[in-house]
Formats: structure tokens, C-alpha cells, sequence
């Protein structure tokens, strides 16, 4: 793939690093090829991800432009997030809603993201961490990283979301994914609806706990009462435990997962409080460069962004959207399944049309 | 990546090289993971490894930790990898090697040799030969005293060849090497071939033998206190099947206590223990406790250790922790109690390696202090299952480990009197064990089942042979069975069992007489004038409370003295009788038969030979003689005159009641014929030459001289 470079920029030998050989530099704007791969190496201003060309010489990757230089290749491929956003219609739907969606305040509770990702770049507006206040919001799971593609990513290398590009609030509340020592309770998710709903329409949580928690759901009808628009996974059944809180509120949106045929995943628990189930195995998108910038994931996490995406169409198109006037949109794109004697709503053949 | 992988590498060896495997440590930098809100959360990927690894180490289970479950959060993120399994979950990680023994380890080598300097060499003749004879017959019958004292046994076999005033600074030397060390001959004792199979079926008294071997292996340096512990804990006869509660009991307090020991153990070898000071950023953080405490309970979790209640309900030690969740003062004072005492063992352990450093000579009290302070210790770890739950029954075997201790203890300090009692102690309480256990009627049951069936002839008197075998003929009886193709494995073990016990009970028989010759040793040892020396033998020969003997006995045969006060039921017709007094002082000296009642005292028949009332009257009469001035004087009157054989001679025979307990007195009725006796008084000698019979009844102190025959009860 060919980038611009947008500073002078040196060419270095053998090693993503500042102290690799250097025999010449680029002036901006010259067309440099690369493999299209990010590699993590030495850090300036805050970015360590160099690219490479088929010689083995190493660019910093703060000093080049990707979208300019070549636009994205998409395979198109099942694991693609954006093969899902095509499938469903929801590109078009972006492109015709791109002014309004621009408005909608999205805010992602997680493990925290990767900001200085080529996809991600400079998209996160407000973000904190929850589990440890005042500590930075780096994604060393990445699991925040990888939601936030699926949901905003921008395309300029590899992972193109459901709203690339947007805006994205971003609330730590966990620092891993795995249960016991994370940081994740009611009280954490509490704190964190507390601080990011006065400035969220949508907020995506591919995150939930076991057990209801009265105070927890107070608070999530109060933001739901004043049009916040709730979004989390149902849960998997491979979870420690069934995480289906908050997804099995009335005011939340639930989430379960489709397989690569839009059948009901086997990870997603069989619960009452599905919503909707959207694709969401070996989804392919952006994981933190220092863990190899992408990755692939499966489970109702997966699910959510994609879904939070929509919520965030709908709410465009209709800012004063409540949560039932959004089920009762996303049930005009779903289709009731049946697997062993499961019931659950799907978007199986219809595209979102708004 | 590769970069990545090494750091994680280098983050781990660091956690081993640091020592981190112990909960201290463990627990102070997890306290670094806690967050303001509470809980423990690492924020790295290296640190989530980190903490996955110490988890995995104690195999933490979510949910089954009273203590680190207070640190988790249940909430997590909802994706799982593409195998099937919850994202994130790390597989089992690699176990860490367990903590490396041996390190730390103290040079005392020279301590035996620094010991065995004691000797002087002022004692007299006052030694008799018939004791000494005695002592060696008792040596020569005896195979397990030669064991127990053997430099002494040696030296008394070539006794009469040479004058023992000679003979006396070598035999004191072998005295004082062979008390100190009893502890390794008593080890030596048990591990003889005829209780071998008595120590398979009670692994505890095999336990307490290896605690004796461990505790010289400290002592010689080979091990550190903090190992010691740990080795203690981790011994093989634990593992033999033994259904006893009381066993389970103390094979679960060793390893709670090696367990408690361990998790405070230091980083490095420059220490066993962390220091006290160290301590407060664990106890004055009620969180760094808590995570202490959960990773405590984790490794007894892991470990299984279970107790037995008196209602004989099995509770784990973990539960028992569990329930002290909310006494975390408990454990913090207690925990500070651990230290201290770890802190003078490290102490001494530091000054007398400053001492070595600096060339300074190492006395035998240094090596003391540090053996003390460090069986202060061990003491302190095997009861620290008490503090969870004070109605745990270890008793019997705590008792044994604490002798055993003890033992170690006396004889550094050359307490040596106390070092016999001990042993004889410990000896009586395997006695207890094995009786509780009743093995042995189930071995008699077996043997009469065999004598009955008429299964091998050669078993026929095999219980009277036992009793009357020596060692060496009940050791050909062992080698016997064991080639005997006609019994049954199941009979072997059993009639093998049954020689043991009776060996051991042969054993326990032999405890007065170790203590009689024990304490004459010890006495010897100490003794630094001729006064005290003679004092010894007395001690010896005379033994404190042995009149209890004959209550405690069936039958009594001794040499018999009496000392007291007489009422004289019928006067002498004759004024210038012997026995013109109505009361007066008596002390006959004679023969006894006694009968014991146990608890109800005893009932004698005394035959008096001599009777030297007179004599010690002169005596008691001339230390209270008061002069004109007012002052004492001891030597106002002179005694003129000799004592011949006829003034002394009183035959008599008396029915004597010697009173119940440990009342040394004794209510006797009968006649005495009284000697020609020199009266001896402050205005002169008055001799009367009229003997005649005297019919009295006396209250006496009871003095038994020598012990010619004994049958227990």
C-alpha cells in the first residue's frame, strides 16, 4: 500500500528504531510503498508503530499519511468488520447520516483503547479510568481496543467500523477481561454511567456482571428516563459466570452474537434479554499495536459495537429516539429464529434503512 | 514480541530471585495492585501475568477464598478466544519452583567439641564401690543403657580395675559427654532393630526420633531454623497411613506451622525471618494483611490440611482460618509474636557470625542462645493451629514435640537433671500412645489365635519367652518370624508388633532406674566441691519421694529406716532402764515388706536391726543448744566416748501404715528390744546397761535406704 509522507522523515535500516542505521530522509509528500503491516518500535510523540518496505527499511509511522495515498482495500471477507457493515446496510446508512451522526455522543465503557492506532487516530474526545483514577486509559488487553474498531474504526490501514471516523468517549472500567482482579463491579460501572452519561447518547458496554444490582439499575433507568440509549452484550457461555447485568435490563439494548451463518452463536447465553444478535465470531479488527495491531475476537462483546452502531443510526436520524422507539426500529431489521427451542430476534436478510 | 516475552521472563525470575514465593512478600506487592476502590487489578500485561502466576501458585479459586475474594471483582469483558475459552484466561502457568531449602546455613561445627571442656577434678573417695557396681551391672544387663549412655558403660567396665578416685575425672568426662548427648543416643536408642516394627505402626514416636536427628542437624549447622521448619513439616512418615486423630491433628499442626514459618520467611539467605520492622507494612495495612491472609489460606487450601474436633468432626485448616476472617487483629498480634521470636534467632545467628568474622572465640553460650531461641520457635509454629481454634487436640504429640525440644535445650545448657527426666518422659508418653492405641491385645488376640489353632508349636510359651528374653535372644525371634514360611504375612506383622511392644514396654520398665543413674550422672557433672559430690550419691541412694515407691508398688522388699517420735505404750519397770522414757526420738534401721494400695498408701512389716534414736538426739540436742549469752553455739558440748556395736544394736518388729499421697509419714505399733545405748547429755555420759523390751507406737518420717526388690504394680 503506498502512504504520503507529511514530515521529513528518515529511513531506517534493519530497525523500527531512532538509533538504526539512517542514510537518507524523505521530503514531505514523496509516495512511499509499504506492506500495510504496523510494527512496534521505538516511540516519538507518543507513537511507536513504524511500516515497512519490501527492502526491510523502517518508517515512523507519525510521519506519513495513510487515506490520501490509497484507499482502503477491503476483502470483503466474513471476519471483516466491514463486510458486516456492508451486508447490513449500514455504510449507506452512515454516508446519507453522516452530518447528524457526527452529533451523536458515543461513549464505549471498556478495558480502555489504543489511541495512537493508524485506525483510531485521534478519535477518542473524553475518556477516563474508573477502575484507577487519574491513571491513563491505555488498553493492555485489548479487548476496549477491538470494540472500538468494530465501532468507530477509521479504516486507514485495515479496520473500517459502523461509524469510521466518529467521535468516541472512552470510560475505563476494566483492566482485563478475565473476572476475579479487573477492577470491574456494579460500583465501577456505576461511577462510570455516573461520569459519561451526562455527555453519552449511545454508551456500548461489552462488559456486564452477574448479579442484579439495584443501585446499578437505578441509575440506568434514570439515564434511559433522560434519553441515554444503554447498549451492552448479553453474555457468554463460556463466561466465569453468566455476566448478563446490565444486558438484562428493560432500559438496556441486549446483545447476543451470530456465527459467520447468522446462527445463533454457541458462545451466546440463552437469555430472555436479547434484543437482537448481531454477527460477532473471529470478528477481525484493531487490537493495540503493541499486540499486533489487529486481531481477531468472537463473543457477544463482539456484537455490541456493531449494534451500538446502529442504536447510534437511529439516534442520528431521530435525536429524541427513546429506548423503545429503538427496539421497535431494530425489530423492523430482525427476524425471529428459533434454535433448539431458543427464541431470538436476528438481522439476518434485511438492511438498515433509515 | 520477543521483547515482550523477555520482560515478562525477566519480571518472573525477578519474582523467584527476589524470594517472592512466600505470602509476605507476595502480599506486599500485590498490595501495589490494589486500587483506590479496594480491589486488587493490575494494569499491565506484565503485571497481570505476574499476578496470574502468584494465583496459580497458591491455585487460587475464585470463590473459595474468604480473604483475597474481598479483592476481586466479579464484572468482566465478554468475548472469548477463538478455542472456545474465556478471552484472557491464561493457561496453567509453569509451577515455580518451591522455595529452595538450605540457604542461609550457620557453621556450628565446632560446638561439641566447645562443650566438652567441662570437667574438674576435686572428688574424693566418697564414691562406694557398691554403687558404682550397681551401676555398671545395670549397664552390662541392659542393652539400651549401653545405647543411651555408652561412653559411660565403657568406662564402667574396666571400673574395678583400677581405684576409682583415679578413675573419677574420666568417668565424670564420659558422664558429661553422654548426657549431652542424649538426644542423638536416645534417636539411637529407638532406632534399634526390635522397634522397628512398633515404629511403623506409630509413625509419630518415628517422627519425634527424626526431630531429634533434624535438631542436631541445626545444630551442626547443616540447616537453618526457618528450613528446619519446613523439613519438619515435609518428613515421609507423614505420610504413613495412620487413621489417628490425634496424629492427623499434629501432622496438620507441623505443617501448619511450617506453613505460617514460610510465609514469612526472608528474600535471601542473610536471614531466616523477615525483621519486625518489616513486618509493620504488613500488619499496620489492614488490606496487605488481608491479601497475606488470603494467601495464606491459599496455600493451606492447597496443602489439605485437615483437624480433627473432639466430637471427631474433620474441620480444614483453611475453614478454621476462614473463620477468624473478621478477627484480623488476631493475626496481627500474633504475627508480630512470630517475628519477635524470629528476630533473636536471627539475632543470634548475626552475632555469631559477627564473631566469627572478627575471630572472636564462640562459647558454648552463644551456640545455647541461638539452639534456644530457635526451638522458642519451633515450638511457637507447632502451635499455632491452637490459635485458630484452642479445642484442637494435638496434646499428646505437641507434648512429645516440645520434650523433645526440651531435650535439646537441658542438655545445651547442661541442665542436665532435667535432660534425664525428660527422656524418660518421652519415653512413658510413646508408652501412652501405644497403649491408647491397643495394638497390642490385638496382637495377643492374634497370638492366642494361633496357639489355639495349634498353627506352629514353636509360638507355644512365646508369651512368657518375651518377658524373660533378652534383647539379643527376642532379635533372633524376630529374624525367626520373619523367615517362618508357615504364618501368614498379616501373623508376622502382628507377633512382630507384639515383640515390639514388649521390648518397649521392657523399655519403659527401665525409667526409674535411668532416672536413679541419670540424675547421679547429672549430680556429678555439677558437682564443683567434694560436698556436693557426696551430695550426688546421696541423691542417688536416697532418692527424694521414694518412699512412695512401695505405695505405688505391689511389693516392696528394702532397707528401711525410720526417723521420728515414739509413744512408749508400757513403761520399763526399772529406772535405769534404757527405756525409762515415755516419749522420745527413735530411728530404726531395718528390713521392710511392703504392700501398696496405690493412692491408699502402703502397709509394712519392719524389722528393725539398729536403732540410732539416741544418737541423733545428741545431735538435734547439740545444734540447738543454747549458751548463756543468748548466741548459738555449735560446739558447747563434746561427745566423749565411742559408740560401740551393742549400743546400737535394737532389734524389733513393728506393722507400719505409711500414710496415702506423697506424705513421706508413716504410723507404726509394735516392740523394740533396746540396746545397751551411751545417753548422751549436756552434763555427761550415762551409760545404761540394761536393755528391755519396749512396746510402742510411732509417727515417722518413712526413709527407705535401698530398693532389694520391687514388683510394680
Amino acid at each position: 500500500m503506498k502512504v504520503t509522507v507529511k514530515t521529513f522523515l528518515n529511513v531506517r535500516v534493519g530497525k523500527p528504531s531512532v538509533n538504526a542505521p539512517c542514510y537518507q530522509y524523505l521530503a514531505p509528500g514523496t509516495e512511499l510503498e509499504v506492506d500495510g503491516n504496523l510494527y512496534p518500535g521505538d516511540r516519538v510523540e507518543g507513537i511507536d508503530t513504524w511500516l515497512k518496505d519490501e527492502a526491510g527499511n523502517y518508517y515512523w509511522s507519525g510521519g506519513v499519511n495513510y487515506a490520501p495515498a490509497t484507499p482502503l482495500p477491503l476483502s470483503l471477507d466474513k471476519s471483516e468488520v466491514f463486510y458486516w457493515v456492508q451486508r447490513f446496510g449500514l455504510d449507506e446508512a452512515f454516508e446519507r447520516l453522516k452530518e447528524q451522526v457526527t452529533k451523536v455522543r458515543i461513549t464505549i465503557l471498556d478495558t480502555g483503547i489504543d489511541e495512537k492506532h493508524p485506525d483510531l487516530t485521534n478519535q477518542v474526545k473524553q475518556k477516563e479510568n474508573l477502575v484507577w483514577c487519574n491513571k491513563v486509559v491505555d488498553d493492555n488487553d485489548g479487548h476496549g481496543t477491538h470494540c472500538s474498531g468494530i465501532l468507530v474504526g477509521a479504516g486507514s490501514l485495515k479496520v473500517k467500523g459502523v461509524l469510521p471516523g466518529c467521535k468516541l468517549n472512552v470510560g475505563k472500567v476494566m483492566n482485563f477481561t478475565t473476572a476475579g482482579f479487573n477492577g470491574l463491579n456494579a460500583e465501577t460501572l456505576i461511577d462510570a454511567i455516573n461520569t459519561f452519561a451526562p455527555i453519552s447518547d449511545v454508551i456500548s458496554i461489552s462488559a456486564g456482571i452477574p448479579n442484579d444490582v439495584p443501585e446499578l439499575h437505578q441509575i440506568i433507568k434514570k439515564f434511559t428516563a433522560e434519553g441515554v440509549l444503554f447498549v451492552a452484550a448479553i453474555g457468554n457461555i463460556e463466561s466465569s459466570s453468566t455476566a448478563s447485568y446490565p444486558a438484562k435490563y428493560d432500559e438496556c439494548i441486549g446483545v447476543g452474537a451470530l456465527d459467520a451463518n447468522l446462527v445463533l452463536s454457541k458462545h451466546t447465553i440463552r437469555d430472555s434479554g436479547i434484543d437482537i444478535c448481531f454477527p460477532g465470531e473471529n470478528i477481525l479488527s484493531t487490537i493495540p499495536t503493541a499486540m499486533g495491531s489487529y486481531g481477531s475476537k468472537s463473543g457477544t462483546s463482539m456484537a455490541t459495537p456493531f449494534v451500538a452502531g446502529i442504536v447510534a443510526l437511529i439516534k442520528a436520524k431521530n435525536s429524541s429516539a427513546t429506548v423503545s422507539d429503538i427496539k421497535q426500529e431494530l425489530a423492523k431489521i430482525t427476524e425471529n429464529k428459533t434454535l433448539n427451542a431458543f427464541n431470538y430476534n436476528a438481522i439476518i436478510n434485511k438492511k438498515l434503512n433509515l | 514480541m520477543r521483547t515482550l516475552l523477555t520482560l515478562i521472563a525477566s519480571l518472573l525470575l525477578s519474582w523467584c530471585a527476589l524470594g517472592q514465593t512466600t505470602p509476605y512478600y507476595d502480599a506486599l506487592m500485590l498490595k501495589g495492585y490494589v486500587t483506590p476502590r479496594g480491589f486488587i487489578a493490575p494494569q499491565t500485561k506484565e503485571e497481570k501475568k505476574l499476578l496470574d502466576s502468584i494465583l496459580n501458585y497458591y491455585s487460587y479459586k475464585s470463590g473459595q477464598n474468604p480473604f483475597l475474594d474481598q479483592f476481586s471483582t466479579n464484572g468482566e469483558g465478554l468475548s472469548v478466544s477463538e478455542d472456545g475459552k474465556k478471552e484472557g484466561e491464561q493457561p496453567k502457568f509453569l509451577q515455580l519452583a518451591k522455595p529452595i531449602s538450605s540457604i542461609g546455613s550457620l557453621d556450628v561445627t565446632n560446638l561439641a567439641e566447645g562443650m566438652a571442656l567441662f570437667m574438674i577434678d576435686r572428688a574424693k573417695e566418697e564414691l562406694t564401690v557398691s554403687f558404682f557396681n550397681r551401676f555398671k551391672e545395670f549397664t552390662q544387663e541392659h542393652q539400651e543403657i549401653k545405647i543411651l549412655f555408652p561412653k559411660t558403660s565403657d568406662c564402667l567396665e574396666n571400673l574395678l580395675d583400677v581405684h576409682y578416685a583415679q578413675m573419677l575425672p574420666a568417668l565424670r568426662t564420659k558422664f558429661d559427654e553422654d548426657l549431652q548427648n542424649i538426644p542423638n543416643n536416645m534417636a539411637d536408642l529407638l532406632d534399634l532393630p526390635q522397634y522397628q516394627p512398633l515404629l511403623r505402626e506409630f509413625p509419630e514416636i518415628k517422627i519425634t526420633i527424626q526431630t531429634l536427628q533434624i535438631i542436631h542437624q541445626m545444630e551442626t549447622g547443616r540447616l537453618t531454623p526457618v528450613d528446619f521448619i519446613a523439613k519438619l513439616g515435609s518428613l515421609e512418615a507423614w505420610n504413613q497411613n495412620n487413621q489417628s486423630s490425634d496424629f492427623n491433628n499434629f501432622r496438620s499442626a507441623i505443617k501448619l506451622g511450617a506453613i505460617f514459618s514460610e510465609s514469612l520467611r526472608y528474600k535471601d539467605g542473610t536471614r531466616n525471618w523477615i525483621r519486625p520492622q518489616m513486618l509493620d507494612s504488613l500488619v499496620r495495612d489492614t488490606t496487605c494483611s488481608k491479601i497475606f491472609l488470603g494467601l495464606l489460606y491459599q496455600r493451606l487450601v492447597t496443602e489439605n490440611i485437615t483437624f480433627k474436633t473432639y466430637d471427631n468432626n474433620t474441620i480444614s485448616a483453611a475453614a478454621l482460618l476462614a473463620e477468624q476472617k473478621e478477627n484480623i487483629d488476631l493475626f496481627q498480634r500474633e504475627l508480630y509474636r512470630f517475628i519477635q521470636l524470629a528476630e533473636n534467632v536471627d539475632l543470634n545467628i548475626q552475632e555469631i557470625k559477627e564473631k566469627k568474622k572478627k575471630s572472636v572465640k564462640i562459647t558454648p553460650d552463644d551456640y545455647y542462645s541461638y539452639i534456644n531461641t530457635s526451638l522458642d520457635i519451633i515450638d511457637y509454629s507447632v502451635e499455632v493451629a491452637s490459635l485458630f481454634n484452642p479445642e484442637i487436640n494435638i496434646s499428646d504429640y505437641a507434648y512429645l514435640a516440645r520434650k523433645s525440644n526440651n531435650l535439646y535445650r537441658y542438655c545445651y545448657h547442661k541442665d542436665y537433671a532435667l535432660a534425664i527426666t525428660t527422656t524418660t518422659d518421652i519415653i512413658t508418653r510413646f508408652e501412652t500412645i501405644t497403649k491408647q492405641k491397643k495394638s497390642d491385645n490385638k496382637a495377643k488376640t492374634l497370638l492366642n489365635e494361633i496357639i489355639e489353632k495349634g498353627q506352629n508349636d514353636r509360638y507355644k510359651d512365646f508369651d512368657s519367652e518375651l518377658d524373660k528374653n533378652s534383647f539379643h535372644e527376642n532379635h533372633l525371634l524376630v529374624r525367626a518370624i520373619k523367615s517362618d514360611n508357615n504364618l501368614k504375612d498379616s501373623t508376622k506383622k502382628a507377633l512382630l508388633s507384639y515383640i515390639a511392644n514388649s521390648e518397649f514396654n521392657k523399655l519403659v520398665a527401665l525409667n526409674p532406674k535411668i532416672i536413679t543413674f541419670g540424675l547421679f550422672m547429672a549430680g556429678m557433672v555439677a558437682a564443683e566441691t567434694p560436698e556436693e559430690v557426696q551430695l550426688a550419691i546421696e541423691n542417688a541412694v536416697l532418692p527424694a519421694g521414694s518412699s512412695s515407691i512401695k505405695k505405688k508398688s505391689e511389693w516392696n522388699i528394702a532397707v528401711q529406716s525410720y526417723l521420728g517420735g515414739f509413744y512408749q505404750l508400757k513403761k520399763a519397770s526399772q529406772e535405769n532402764t534404757s527405756w525409762n522414757n515415755e516419749f522420745g526420738l527413735h530411728g530404726p534401721i531395718g528390713f521392710s515388706v511392703s504392700y501398696g494400695f496405690k493412692k491408699w498408701g502402703a502397709i509394712s512389716g519392719f524389722v528393725s536391726v539398729f536403732d540410732l534414736g539416741a544418737i541423733i538426739d545428741y545431735k538435734l540436742t547439740k545444734d540447738s543448744v543454747i549458751t548463756s549469752n543468748g548466741a548459738s553455739s555449735g560446739t558447747v558440748v563434746k561427745k566423749e566416748g565411742k559408740i560401740t556395736l551393742e549400743q546400737i544394736v535394737s532389734p524389733g518388729v513393728y506393722l507400719v501404715y505409711g500414710f496415702p499421697g506423697n506424705i513421706p509419714l508413716s504410723l507404726g505399733v509394735g516392740t523394740q528390744y533396746g540396746p545397751g545405748l551411751s545417753k548422751i547429755s549436756q552434763g555427761g555420759v550415762n551409760v545404761v546397761n540394761n536393755p528391755s523390751w519396749r512396746p510402742c507406737v510411732f509417727l515417722s518420717v518413712d526413709i527407705p535406704l535401698v530398693n532389694l526388690y520391687n514388683k510394680p504394680r
